[in-house]
């Protein structure tokens, strides 16, 4: 599971954004009730931050004055990023003209729907996305999930919800699932301390973990190494995969 | 490969509902007879019956896999969904085999008539939609959230389903569309 200290591995320009991107998503749990008007305005804070972090650290500009005006700073990312559909931009120029700069100067009343949120939400994600090569809502969503299950003292992982599942399975391939669902583990050492703890009689061997997560077709394209943290997560199709399996234990 | 099977018999039914029984011990003596049978002008059934009145090939329940259903749905011929090389099921996961050559919105309506007929999902929850829509590696101009949005507006998603609990589901506009793209990939 990644923690603060596993942040030294990822690019530093990078560590503010996400953080931004979680505080968003942990605004939007609360029960605030102008919650979404908030969530827009830290999403609206992360593009603009993502864009002079990609045009001075990926894209080498030297930033000058001129981009210190919304326009200019947009227009720039965008004549550096011409795969990205125009509808998308005209989606962010929508939220920050008519939505994002209402909410910050003029109306403190006004929210926006749960679902024109999430249509920001992922649109400002997969801007960031495409700018960095990253898939920010993994990262951001695991973040969540560190902050949300605080670490038993002196253990190495911690026991997470729906590893009851594991009683449940007998491929070797779907229990790794779980556990790397459950703690992103580091190694093979991390996944069998999880077994352990959940009474799961399985143990494996570096090779066998390996195997599944690297190197058998039929299951390593459920994993992904996430060279950030150094951790193995699953890809979408495990998540995909995951919820299969436990909507098939639920209905047996 | 005569280890690999044994003839005995051979039926043949003819015109005026006889049914001609023929013992034969090999391919030769099928193909003897029916050359015999060709001579005599006496022709199979299948051969004299119009193409109309054949019918459609049934399937038994060991053919029951995902991507039969798609082609039942779809009324593809068996087989077809090979041959096609466009979406592959492995482990009841769908994966679209050349996500290259369709848009977004395609593989969009693709993938969720694959989890609706192949999977036999009436609807399919966003964040697992996602989760497999991400991992295609399609090539995308726009995020996910927008491409479902203009698919909602144009009538090929369901939009009460996605009000009520956030899930996905083709209308019958979208059914057909995403019949359309299979067979556009068969070249009809």
């Amino acid at each position: 599971m990644p923690d603060r200290t596993e942040k030294k591995s990822q690019a530093p320009w990078l560590v503010g954004i996400i953080d931004t991107l979680v505080g968003a998503r942990l605004i939007q749990q609360s029960s605030i009730p102008h919650r979404n008007r908030l969530a827009v305005i830290l999403l609206d804070s992360a593009f603009e931050t993502a864009c002079r972090s990609f045009l001075r650290y990926r894209a080498k500009i030297q930033l000058t004055d001129a981009h210190k005006h919304r326009d200019n700073l947009v227009k720039t990312i965008k004549a550096k990023l011409q795969d990205i559909d125009q509808e998308v931009w005209d989606s962010i120029d929508f939220y920050y003209q008519d939505i994002r700069c209402d909410f910050y100067h003029q109306s403190a009343g006004k929210t926006i729907t749960d679902d024109a949120l999430q249509n920001y939400e992922e649109t400002v994600e997969f801007l960031i996305d495409r700018a960095f090569g990253i898939s920010c809502a993994p990262i951001a969503g695991n973040q969540l999930k560190s902050l949300q299950q605080p670490a038993e003292a002196g253990t190495a992982v911690t026991a997470m919800p729906g590893t009851s599942l594991l009683s449940k399975l007998n491929d070797r391939a779907h229990k790794v699932l779980v556990a790397v669902d459950a703690l992103s583990p580091s190694s093979v050492k991390d996944v069998n301390e999880f077994f352990r703890r959940e009474g799961e009689s399985l143990r494996l061997k570096t090779d066998e973990f390996t195997n599944i997560v690297a190197r058998n077709s039929g299951s390593k394209r459920l994993f992904y190494h996430n060279k950030d943290f150094e951790r193995w997560e699953l890809s979408g199709l495990g998540r995909f995969k995951l919820k299969q399996i436990q909507q098939e234990i639920n209905n047996a | 490969m005569p280890d690999k099977y044994t003839l005995k018999e051979i039926r043949i039914e003819v015109a005026g509902g006889v049914t001609l029984v023929a013992d034969v011990s090999s391919v030769d003596g099928v193909r003897s007879l029916l050359a015999d049978l060709a001579n005599a002008k006496i022709m199979p059934v299948s051969n004299v019956s119009s193409k109309s009145d054949q019918q459609p090939p049934t399937r038994n329940a060991e053919s029951d896999t995902p991507e039969s259903r798609m082609e039942t749905r779809a009324a593809l011929e068996p087989g077809t969904m090979g041959t096609l090389n466009l979406l592959a099921f492995k482990d009841d996961v769908p994966q679209l085999l050349r996500p290259g050559q369709l848009s977004q919105t395609d593989a969009v309506l693709s993938l969720l008539f694959a989890l609706e007929a192949g999977l036999r999902m009436s609807k399919v929850e966003y964040e697992w939609f996602k989760d497999l829509y991400e991992a295609q590696n399609i090539k995308s101009g726009s995020p996910l959230a927008m491409i479902l949005t203009n698919l909602r507006n144009s009538g090929y998603l369901d939009k009460k389903t996605y009000q009520a609990d956030k899930s996905l589901r083709l209308t019958a506009k979208g059914e057909k569309k995403a019949i359309e793209i299979l067979k556009k990939g068969r070249g009809d």
